[in-house]
């Protein structure tokens, strides 16, 4: 039965988005109204997803259940049905294909992880923003754009074929776009919002055209065709580690696409400038769900991308610079949403290095858990950000603690969670992917990405601590509200910060809850799991880990790793804990002596300036100089010197002027003014009689054609 | 004249077509040459329209009126060729199309120059703007 | 191709009613009437599309002909004083208007005598039956289904794929054929001042 709805888990929160876009406004409803509706499709969604879970998993795990083959509006339609066009690209190259791209639903066991991640945690966050926006000017209009993105996600996510991908694509980023500007009153949201969309631009067209080279080569766009045949290795032949071939390109372009969306190097420039935006779609959008979409569709993909090592030790490497460089920028930013948003980079850059050393479930496993955690980390912020009246600058926060007990408590999970402390689901999904980056056959250097990956632990570890430290312990900096609104004209503040209200409260500690028993899902077998996510994601995978395989995997070496990583997250822990509360000193002799570092760090190793210097102004300005280079020798040169050769020249042609040319020009002159008297009568300037002639030697041609012309 | 044009129009008419239900038979039948002759006539209509009216609005009027002529030729043709199975496509609708298009464009262009002119010389009567002579 | 019966009669009725108010529209006293005969010819050229099977057309004629460029065209006359029409009725016409109409009434004899009396393209001696019968070698005619039963015209979609397929780069140059236009309309109805204040 819930398999028959598939349809309206994406279109329930279209229809909210409509209702409020439309209605919100003109009919003036309360906040109470805009958030049933809102939450309520979400929540609906989610019951589907559930019902939608268990029958898959009952009934057609691990075919994938595609709703074309229901058939049938609203179930599925043709939603492009295209002529024919001539494949260009691989065996089939001259022969035809119609292009036909429908509207249909794919739920398969990868699909469907996402589809929970999206409305569960989707659902929380809507709930969670009731509280945060709550008499905020654009209530409706925040809720509307919030289940727009619902839409646009799910259908990313549940899409069968790369142009629903493609859509999905394009509206999220449009729905970032809107709700990074949400403000758009102020200059740095609006900056950040076209930023945002700008830079995922350049990662999109990568995308475009990987999707022409798939429809070049397949001549089709539906996912199981396209994987199918790609599987063979016939028609996409594997290539060896070191050459760049068909399957490379395309690959190639799928990865630009998803370093734009999902933040990678060098692309990831926009998703810090995007924390101008809501904490709660900080949360949803550029934490747990959008900017995973690159790595889900890295997995979608996966089989191009694993008959191509090339570009599989290039994913890895880009992951593996993105999580090193995040989590040192992390380091030394004040803005608690910017350190989370390097954080989110850096968690990113985890999970493409699971999909480039070819353990595409451990990057879908860290995708599921990270949701949680990171949505409860921005969550947790937002509920510090409200109670300290929008203030982010972690220097004027400490000691909240003791003000916002369930705010602490559950971000306290959430921050053992990041750093990999057992048995929380950070644990479990990071600890699986340094294991499979250990013993990884796919590329070469696998104990290089796994050191690492292990030093990004440590990193993690010590700025989350940090974050730990400035806003939840030590003596409270923030000044006091009584002194502090003499200047600034809001009523009144509170004296003391204090909890959020339960409508936000309880998101954090179901997500809390979550985080704590996400990781279970996919329990590693050398603790006594069963692999039960792996065995779950194998169908869409193209080179399984059968079952034993994995179980003969894990053995001394797997337990020395996961207690080399956890000690070592834990002592990275321990010490930032003492440097920040108990030595402060210490701290800032260490600032002291690694002074340039520590500012580069702050400034962001001056990316932002490096693309306005070199990409908005350096080749602009740049070519401008080349061409005035080439104005001021080149052109001018001729110019100088045709200016000699024409005053020589000149002198020439003024003799010849004076006595050959002046005597044929009068004569010429003389015959034109005894010839014109005729012409010049015809020359009425009376536009009709110029039509009049027209006409008549339309006439006169016709009437020859008729009379001779056959 | 007159007795000439009936001639004529009996002439038209297959031999079986003789008889006067036969001409009945053949007037409730037409074809692409009434089709042809309509058109031209249209044609024939907005020439004169462009030749002899001052008013420069009615003018282009007209030539929408020659530009609609062409356009029913286009359509009567690619019926008949569908009809008579030499082509398949309906080629002579983007034609006709493409000179709605260009139609549209025309007459925008040509109004804004009305409107410059109308402002620079406070007349819309052809015969008035006469300055392009020697 | 042929039109038999009903069609017939109203092929005669649309052909009559378009001549008609083409010659209300060219002998209009002024400039408003004359833009609604001209709406009425257009509506009229319509049906016989129609009557062609030409549905895609004929909603286009009407929409962009009838509903933009006539529209328009009662914009223009609005913003343009023709008083003058009224005022001096006797001044339809240009000086030029027996010559005119001499060369028009010759090339209509000339048609009708070398076009039908003559028939270079064998048009009308093969006439309306005999266009009938394929030439040897063309596929058979396809069987047109009746009608009359709501049977939903693919006229659209074929037009459609013909424009998106063999017609796309002239589709394309259409468009920026009408960007043009749309910015050289602005910049010809500009008024002195702004003309001053922008250049």
């Amino acid at each position: 039965m819930f398999l028959k709805l598939v349809w309206l888990i994406p279109a329930l929160p279209l229809l909210s988005a409509a209702i409020l876009g439309i209605f919100g406004r003109p009919l003036r409803w309360s906040e109470r109204t805009i958030s049933w509706i809102a939450c309520g499709s979400v929540f609906l969604s989610l019951v589907i997803t559930a019902g939608v879970f268990v029958q898959y998993r009952a009934a057609h795990w691990p075919e994938p259940y595609l709703t074309s083959e229901a058939g049938g509006f609203p179930h599925s339609f043709v939603w492009v049905p295209g002529g024919d066009a001539e494949l260009s690209l691989g065996p089939r190259a001259g022969q035809r294909a119609t292009f036909r791209a429908e509207w249909s639903y794919q739920v398969d066991p990868l699909s469907m992880v996402m589809m929970v991640v999206v409305t569960l945690v989707g659902f929380l966050i809507h709930v969670f923003a009731i509280g945060y926006m709550r008499g905020d000017g654009g209530f409706y209009r925040f809720f509307a754009e919030l289940n727009l993105f619902m839409f646009m996600m799910l259908t990313l996510v549940m899409g069968s074929n790369f142009l629903m991908l493609f859509v999905g694509w394009e509206g999220v980023g449009l729905c970032s776009y809107l709700l990074i500007g949400y403000w758009f009153h102020r200059a740095d949201a609006k900056a950040a919002s076209m930023k945002a969309f700008i830079v995922n631009r350049i990662g999109d067209f990568g995308f475009l055209l990987a999707m022409i080279a798939v429809f070049s080569l397949f001549g089709t766009l539906q996912f199981t065709e396209v994987m199918r045949l790609a599987a063979d290795e016939a028609y996409l032949p594997t290539e060896a580690f070191g050459m760049f071939g068909m399957a490379s390109w395309i690959a190639l372009g799928l990865f630009i696409g998803a370093t734009g969306k999902s933040a990678q190097i060098p692309l990831y420039v926009w998703l810090p400038d995007a924390m101008a935006g809501p904490t709660p779609v900080s949360a949803l959008i550029h934490a747990a769900t959008m900017v995973t979409a690159g790595v889900y569709m890295l997995t979608r993909t996966n089989v191009i991308f694993m008959k191509s090592p090339t570009m599989m030790f290039v994913v890895a490497v880009i992951g593996a610079a993105t999580l090193i460089l995040a989590a040192v920028i992390a380091f030394a930013q004040t803005d608690i949403k910017k350190v989370l948003a390097y954080s989110t980079i850096s968690q990113l850059g985890y999970m493409f290095l699971a999909c480039g050393v070819g353990a595409f479930t451990a990057g879908i496993f860290h995708l599921f858990t990270h949701a949680f955690f990171k949505a409860l980390l921005f969550l947790g912020a937002g509920s510090i950000i409200i109670a300290l009246h929008h203030k982010q600058d972690m220097r004027e926060m400490g000691g909240l603690k003791s003000y916002m007990p369930v705010t602490y408590w559950t971000f306290v999970i959430a921050w053992l969670a990041i750093c990999g402390i057992f048995p929380l689901a950070g644990f479990v999904s990071k600890d699986e992917i340094l294991w499979r980056a250990f013993t990884t056959e796919v590329i070469p250097g696998g104990r290089w990405f796994w050191f690492i990956g292990l030093v990004g632990v440590a990193l993690t570890a010590f700025y989350m601590t940090r974050l730990m430290a400035l806003t939840f312990w030590g003596s409270p900096r923030f000044v006091p509200s009584t002194q502090a609104h003499g200047l600034s004209d809001e009523p009144a503040p509170h004296e003391e910060p204090r909890e959020s209200p339960k409508v936000m409260t309880l998101p954090l500690i179901a997500l809390a809850v979550g985080t704590a028993v996400a990781g279970f899902v996919g329990w590693p077998p050398a603790l006594g799991g069963s692999h039960r996510f792996e065995r779950w994601l194998n169908p869409v995978l193209y080179r399984r880990a059968t079952n034993a395989e994995a179980m003969a995997h894990h053995g001394a070496t797997e337990y020395i790793l996961m207690v080399v990583s956890t000690l070592l997250a834990a002592m990275v822990m321990a010490a930032a804990y003492h440097l920040y509360i108990h030595r402060k000193q210490t701290l800032q002799a260490i600032v002291e002596a690694i002074r340039p570092l520590y500012i580069a760090s702050a400034r962001k190793f001056w990316v932002d300036e490096f693309y306005e210097s070199v990409f908005v102004r350096g080749l602009t300005l740049g070519f401008s100089r080349v061409f005035w280079r080439t104005d001021t020798r080149v052109v001018d040169g001729a110019v100088n010197g045709s200016a000699w050769f024409t005053r020589f020249s000149s002198r020439l042609s003024g003799w010849s002027d004076l006595f050959i040319v002046d005597m044929i020009v009068n004569a010429i002159g003389f015959g034109l003014r005894v010839f014109s008297v005729a012409f010049r009568a015809a020359q009425t300037g009376f536009t009709q009689n110029y039509a009049l002639v027209i006409t008549f030697g339309l006439l006169i041609a016709t009437a020859a054609y008729f009379i001779w012309g056959s | 004249m007159v007795t000439e044009a009936m001639w004529t129009v009996l002439q038209q008419v297959p031999n079986q077509a003789r008889t006067w239900q036969g001409f009945i038979d053949a007037l409730l039948k037409k074809g692409i040459n009434d089709f042809i002759l309509l058109s031209f006539l249209l044609f024939a209509i907005g020439v004169a329209g462009v030749l002899t009216r001052r008013n420069i609005l009615i003018i282009f009027m007209s030539i929408e009126l020659i530009l609609n002529a062409a356009n029913l030729n286009f359509i009567a043709f690619t019926r008949y060729w569908q009809m008579s199975g030499r082509l398949s496509e309906h080629m002579g609708h983007v034609f006709t199309i493409f000179i709605i298009v260009v139609a549209a464009a025309e007459a925008v262009i040509g109004l804004g120059i009305v409107i410059a002119l109308y402002r620079n010389r406070q007349t819309v009567a052809i015969d008035e703007i006469d300055l392009l002579k020697w | 191709m042929e039109l038999a019966g009903t069609e017939a009669v109203f092929f005669y009725i649309l052909a009559l009613f378009t001549l008609v108010m083409a010659i209300a529209l060219v002998t209009a006293p002024t400039a408003v009437r004359g833009a609604l005969y001209l709406m009425a010819t257009l509506i009229g050229v319509a049906g016989l599309f129609l009557l062609l099977h030409a549905e895609f057309v004929a909603g286009a004629q009407i929409l962009i002909y009838v509903g933009g460029v006539v529209v328009l065209f009662i914009f223009v006359i609005m913003l343009v004083n023709i008083r003058a029409e009224i005022n001096e009725p006797f001044r339809t016409y240009t000086r030029q208007r027996r010559l005119a109409a001499v060369v028009v009434i010759v090339m209509v004899l000339g048609v009708w005598y070398f076009g039908i009396q003559q028939d270079p393209f064998h048009l009308v001696r093969q006439g309306p039956v005999v266009a009938l019968i394929p030439p040897p070698g063309a596929p058979p005619p396809p069987v047109e289904e009746p009608t009359l039963g709501g049977r939903i015209s693919e006229d659209t979609q074929e037009v459609g794929s013909v424009l998106y397929t063999k017609a796309a780069l002239p589709f394309e140059i259409a468009s920026v054929l009408l960007l043009v236009a749309i910015v050289g309309s602005v910049v010809l109805a500009r008024t002195r001042r702004q003309e001053e204040t922008f250049d």
